[in-house]
């Protein structure tokens, strides 16, 4: 069966960059695009894995034309290697330029990472020492790759399984340098935050209060796999009940943050992806009636504010 | 022994080697152990030692490209059976690194590989159709996402030469299409397992030429005579000789050619009509290929 393509009653329809990118999203993977177009199912806003949509025709490129008249859409990266020492991929930014305009993105995010290096690409999010040199480094590539998109880059903290002992800086220390040195913005992963408390013995706490929360754009949900002696950020589960828990203790400051639902492997069918972005609506709007009761009983002074206590 | 304050702290790019060098080989993670941090007793019990640590990074890069191999080449591994694929999977992504971000061009090379591990592996050797499968599976993976050719049309191009112009006509092959030959029935054989049909003997034949091209956003295989796959072939050659007029051309033309011909082409052009009869192509099959959607632009060449 031949995927929908633009129809007529979509033609002359504001395009994606016309609708504010709010609520609860789901990653939009090649094996639902198809059923998207043909279903529409009710869902505010989408991110293309840009890396699979850089084809220059068929039918994905085709069909994007269509998901991009329906739906807001953002652009999630893996590919910008911004905390590689190779040059710069240029055709690979020309490229993600192209679909952004294309596709009238909102915005487009990528890691606090390395992913290749000398010409060899290893399709994995590698850690690197957080270094003044490192920070240096990031921040020049960072303001780089803004110029040529002309827009602010949105950079996602990543899961880790092994951690330098020159570090100088925490994760969120270098992620709040990076913002104050290139005003990009943030992409919150809350299922890597949790990966890496477990990993690593991070402190949510106070990993949250180095945090610049008001350069967050974007939340990251997601499923991850446990191993003997440590979690993997394998994105084929559904969220876990501790990182619902920290999606909950982030609403309470950031009520109207977009959040997403990412799973890569293990892929379900597109209603169980649906059913996660709902309860993520339905777990945003408990924690805010939560907070506002809890709001008002503070201010009787009787207590403080919900769910005050660390979800690890 | 010195500590490792003692020891100069390595640059951000020589870090990062030294992953990548881990990553690569396992032998190499001893260079990079000194300088990770030590594991954080944490609620998980027996947490990983650095070097286990390193591994999770390895399998995970080795498995993204594995799994790109896994889906380009279906009929190959439902022919060597998983664990024989896995293996060859797995030397090749030792041999061969991947040199793109995009995954969707890694595996490039897998034809050859193969090719080259029968030479040695009596095994694998019974299968000698299987590196031209693996063309095919490369060709049909590729071919969906090439770049998009809107087929010429017949009409169209009749509005753009006049008959006695044919001669100078040059036509582009599409960019989504690709050619291949074999000694071998791989057509067949490609079909009958991706449609699951079961064993069977398929006749050799005398091989098959075949064009793997994209109608309506799908990937095609389509069979072709030794004629107008030759045809093709020339067709995809960069012109060499100055046009020569050919008045049975302009017959055989005659009712797909039309009055005047235009520019559509971009840089990349193929001999002219007239190059082609001199060269005794038999261009008879041309309206045909035209039909089919294999030509995506034409121009007319300057007069000799």
């Amino acid at each position: 069966m031949q995927p929908p393509v633009v129809e007529s009653n979509d033609r002359g329809q504001a395009r994606s960059d016309d609708r504010p990118i709010a609520g609860a999203g789901i990653g939009l993977r090649h094996c639902h695009l198809e059923q998207v177009l043909r279903e529409r199912p009710s869902v505010p806003w989408l991110e293309l894995l840009a890396d699979n949509h850089l084809a220059a025709g068929g039918l994905d490129h085709a069909g994007l034309e269509a998901i991009s008249v329906r739906y807001p859409l953002t652009l999630h990266c893996v590919g910008m290697n911004l905390a590689g020492c190779d040059p710069l991929d240029r055709t690979y930014l020309h490229q993600i330029r192209a679909l952004r305009e294309r596709t009238g993105a909102t915005w487009v995010s990528d890691h606090l990472c390395f992913t290749a290096h000398n010409r060899r690409h290893y399709h994995e999010l590698l850690p690197f020492p957080y270094t003044e040199e490192a920070l240096r480094h990031v921040s020049e590539r960072v303001l780089a790759v803004q110029d040529l998109l002309q827009a602010p880059l949105v950079v996602e903290n990543v899961s880790a399984y092994l951690r330098f002992s020159d570090s100088s800086l925490s994760e969120a220390e270098f992620l709040a340098a990076l913002t104050r040195a290139t005003d990009c913005e943030l992409l919150l992963d809350l299922n890597n935050l949790y990966v890496n408390h477990v990993n690593h013995g991070d402190d949510v706490d106070a990993y949250l209060a180095a945090l610049p929360l008001a350069r967050v754009r974007e939340v990251h949900l997601a499923g991850h796999a446990v191993k003997p002696g440590y979690l993997l950020d394998a994105h084929n589960d559904r969220v876990s009940p501790p990182v619902w828990a920290l999606f909950r203790r982030l609403v309470q400051a950031l009520p109207e943050l977009p959040v997403l639902i990412e799973w890569d492997n293990d892929i379900p069918a597109l209603p169980v992806l649906l059913a996660e972005a709902e309860r993520a609506r339905t777990e945003r709007a408990a924690a805010v009636a939560a907070r506002t009761s809890a709001a008002g009983v503070a201010a009787d002074g009787l207590t403080q504010t919900a769910e005050s206590v660390s979800p690890c | 022994m010195l500590s490792q304050s003692q020891r100069q702290r390595p640059s951000l790019a020589e870090t990062q080697r030294r992953l990548a060098a881990a990553i690569d080989d396992p032998a190499a993670a001893e260079h990079l152990a000194p300088w990770l941090a030590a594991s954080v007793p944490g609620p998980q019990q027996a947490s990983p030692s650095a070097l286990e640590r390193v591994a999770i990074y390895r399998d995970s890069s080795r498995r993204a490209r594995e799994r790109t191999l896994e889906a380009i080449y279906p009929v190959c591994r439902q022919i060597l059976g998983p664990r024989c694929f896995a293996r060859l999977a797995a030397d090749y992504i030792d041999a061969f690194a991947s040199r793109q971000g995009n995954l969707n061009r890694y595996g490039a090379a897998f034809a050859y590989h193969l090719a080259a591990v029968q030479s040695h592996q009596h095994a694998l050797a019974t299968l000698g159709y299987l590196p031209d499968l693996a063309r095919l599976e490369w060709h049909w993976h590729t071919i969906y996402y090439a770049p998009d050719a809107p087929p010429l049309d017949a009409a169209a191009l009749a509005q753009l030469a006049r008959p006695e112009q044919a001669a100078r006509v040059r036509l582009r092959l599409s960019t989504a299409l690709r050619r291949l030959a074999s000694a071998y029935p791989i057509a067949a054989i490609w079909r009958r397992h991706r449609e699951g049909a079961g064993i069977a003997r398929i006749a050799a034949g005398d091989g098959d030429r075949l064009v793997i091209h994209r109608r309506d956003g799908r990937p095609q295989v389509t069979p072709v005579t030794p004629a107008v796959f030759k045809l093709l072939a020339a067709l995809a050659r960069p012109s060499a000789q100055a046009p020569t007029l050919d008045s049975t051309l302009v017959t055989t033309l005659g009712s797909t050619l039309g009055p005047r011909l235009g520019s559509t082409l971009g840089p990349t052009l193929g001999p002219t009509l007239g190059e082609l009869a001199a060269a005794g192509h038999d261009l008879t099959p041309l309206p045909d290929v035209i039909a089919a959607g294999w030509i995506s632009g034409c121009a007319l060449a300057e007069p000799g």
